[in-house]
């Protein structure tokens, strides 16, 4: 199992990210509003996609991504007694308006035998997520805390998920990505209310870039090279924190790498600074963003930079319920164990560190 | 009841991508984060009570934790419960807990990840920590009077950023006039309560040691929430034997994650079942597998034994008798 990702230990109050960007879109199926993704909605409990006689009449299928088969879909239906269908329900152009050949003698078909279309509403409450994560990575999702499924995005790094695991009310959906060299990324979250009997989709999940160091020292002058994974083909964006933002760009290959050096020299010496990344891309003449990743703290100078903080306290590769538990036992101690950020007490900003790496 | 506040989305949508998806820019957080009521003024009578949604306006900040202290008139009013069911904290340290003697509401709970606004589409506000029962006491003194509920200095609210930055945060009051106008009106939350048919979520049971804690002993994890009233309390019962259990002689216990269990032979069948305010109940059951069990001397004893047997006729074969 990979290291969870740490921190080095620096002034925590000058290190503060403060930027937030976030792509996630929640759609509705089922609230009777086509919007986002979404090709069609009839409203709760409508989107039966069943079969119907007339292209006025058709039915949006329970996903809201397109219409059921209907009499006018230019798809011949002879299970649903369609003789004939020419796109249309006009009347005396050789097929009918219910989808019945017009010109011949009657075959015994007639518009009596086409059903007339009962069907029962779905009542499933279903969550959508689709994402992009990076090439083939494993991508874990969460349900208020709890893993709910892991799912592998593909080659081009987009990902999705689905469950009908839900009850309504209000949930947090998680998703963080492992890179194929064990990087994990920060989670990204979304807290919303889930409407009973419809499907929510959550699109724009846009995992942020995985990021590391070569080195959590450098002297001034040493190049620090900065590298991680992300969307094939974007751009990634590194934020060093240091008097002044220092923005530098790289490319993503196309396996999902990328890698950027950075000049020590930029910044100030005997000093701690961050790095943090996003992926930034074009579509048209708009540009999308992801998050940012988790900051990185390293330290140019001589001295020593002591441990990273570790939010796994019992070290098996994820932090979760244990480490919660753990943190619980030691709460307002002075540790050493559930002192996150070693500032000899456990107390809620510990917790906060361990819930932004929590991993389920 | 009506919101008498409205809050600006603390996102506002910009460009259009090939995904499909809105961009969202949260403005650079200077302003601080904002703790709130909802209904934050109204008149009451003797007797009757408010729901109180406690909420959190992130201003585009991202917030994993919060330890909230409220104080409340004591004199005017008394807490009936308080609800966790809308909340979008998913983990408690401290559970919360009423001080009546010193009017006094705290709590310190937090969500994974971090909570960072209300995410474009969603179609409610989702932004509650938790709601606040109170009953407007019939023994109150002086009257018309005015209630005043306040998120006390103490209160603290973490930013999601890897260090546990605290965040700057701008408590707002709610205040309530105390008159006797009529006859007291329905209970709301006795409602809400009465309405609530659905269990808290599926949940599991899983027992760990760790030398860090509890002397190396097992200790059971677990947690669940109540998307409606809110999750109440957890009962724990260990059954010693697992294949005949009599359900009218289990002895359940009130307690929290995480549990030291007392059969520590991990012999016993684990059950632990959460509660909602209104009564529902939902079990989850564990039995440790015969893997998880600690070795006995005596199985030792025998398993060794074994494999020197074992040896030996193996051995026996190229000894010439």
């Amino acid at each position: 199992m990979a290291a969870l990702p740490a921190i080095f230990g620096g002034p925590s109050g000058a290190l503060a990210q403060t930027t937030v960007t976030s792509t996630v879109r929640i759609t509705i199926c089922g609230d009777g509003q086509a919007t986002g993704f979404e090709v069609c909605d009839d409203g709760p409990g409508m989107n039966t996609g069943g079969y119907a006689t007339s292209t006025a009449g058709r039915h949006c299928t329970p996903d809201c991504m397109a219409y059921g088969p209907y009499c006018g879909d230019s798809i011949l239906q002879p299970i649903q007694s369609e003789q004939c269908d020419d796109g249309n329900n006009i009347l005396g152009d050789r097929c009918s308006d219910v989808c019945v050949i017009e010109d011949l003698p009657s075959g015994g078909g007639g518009g009596s035998g086409i059903p007339g279309g009962s069907y029962t509403p779905p009542r499933e409450t279903r969550v959508v997520i689709q994402g992009k994560a990076y090439p083939n990575a494993n991508v874990h999702i969460l349900k208020d805390g709890d893993t709910v499924g892991i799912v592998a995005a593909d080659g081009k790094a987009d990902f999705y998920f689905t469950t009908a695991n839900v009850t309504p009310g209000v949930a947090t959906f998680g998703f963080w990505a492992e890179d194929s060299i064990g990087l994990k990324s920060v989670a990204l979250t979304t807290t919303l209310t889930i409407i009973q009997g419809a499907a929510t989709t959550i699109s724009g999940a846009f995992v942020p870039p995985t990021i590391t160091l070569d080195k959590r020292k450098a002297n001034s002058g040493e190049p620090i090279t900065m590298s991680g994974q992300s969307v094939p083909s974007v751009d990634v964006v590194t934020n060093v924190n240091s008097a002044e933002t220092i923005v530098d760009r790289t490319k993503v290959d196309s396996q999902g790498k990328w890698k950027l050096v950075f000049d020590t020299k930029k910044v100030a010496t005997e000093e701690f600074h961050t790095v943090k990344a996003l992926f930034e891309t074009r579509d048209g003449t708009n540009i999308v963003k992801s998050a940012f990743s988790q900051s990185i703290s390293f330290y140019v100078g001589q001295k020593d930079v002591g441990r990273g903080f570790i939010a796994d306290l019992n070290g098996d590769g994820k932090v979760n319920l244990v480490d919660f538990s753990i943190l619980l036992f030691y709460w307002n101690t002075p540790g050493p164990t559930g002192d996150i950020n070693l500032d000899k007490k456990v107390n809620l900003s510990d917790f906060s560190i361990m819930l932004f790496y929590w991993t389920g | 009841m009506t919101i008498l506040r409205t809050h600006r989305a603390p996102f506002a949508p910009l460009i259009f991508w090939s995904f499909g998806a809105l961009l969202f820019f949260a403005p650079v957080a200077a302003r601080g984060a904002e703790l709130y009521f909802t209904p934050d003024a109204g008149s009451f009578q003797p007797g009757e009570t408010a729901a109180v949604d406690l909420r959190l306006d992130t201003k585009g900040e991202c917030i994993n934790a919060a330890e909230v202290n409220v104080g409340f008139p004591r004199e005017l009013m008394e807490v009936v419960d308080v609800s966790r069911g809308s909340s979008i904290f998913t983990l408690w340290v401290q559970a919360p807990t009423v001080r009546p003697e010193f009017g006094l509401i705290s709590f310190i709970g937090g969500v994974p990840g971090g909570y960072c606004g209300r995410t474009p589409g969603d179609p409610a506000l989702t932004n509650v920590i938790a709601k606040l029962i109170f009953r407007f006491t019939d023994k109150a003194k002086t009257l018309p009077g005015s209630a005043k509920i306040t998120i006390l200095g103490t209160s603290r609210l973490v930013l999601n950023d890897g260090f546990g930055t605290e965040a700057k945060l701008i408590p707002h009051a709610a205040e309530f006039t105390v008159a006797t106008t009529g006859h007291p009106q329905s209970n709301a939350w006795t409602e809400a309560v009465k309405n609530d048919k659905i269990s808290p979520e599926i949940f599991s049971v899983a027992v760990y040691r760790d030398p860090a804690i509890f002397e190396n002993r097992a200790f059971i994890v677990f947690s669940t929430p109540d998307k409606q009233t809110g999750l109440d309390h957890y009962e724990i019962a260990e059954i010693k034997d697992p294949k005949n259990v009599n359900e009218k002689t289990i002895v359940w216990n009130r307690a929290d994650s995480p549990y030291v269990l007392k059969d520590q032979s991990l012999r016993s069948l684990i059950r632990v079942r959460a509660f909602d305010k209104a009564g529902n109940v939902q079990t989850a059951e564990y039995l440790p597998s015969e893997k998880e069990r600690p070795k006995s001397w005596y199985w030792l004893w025998l398993a060794g034994s074994a494999v020197a047997l074992l040896a030996i006729i193996r051995f026996a074969r190229f000894i010439p008798w």
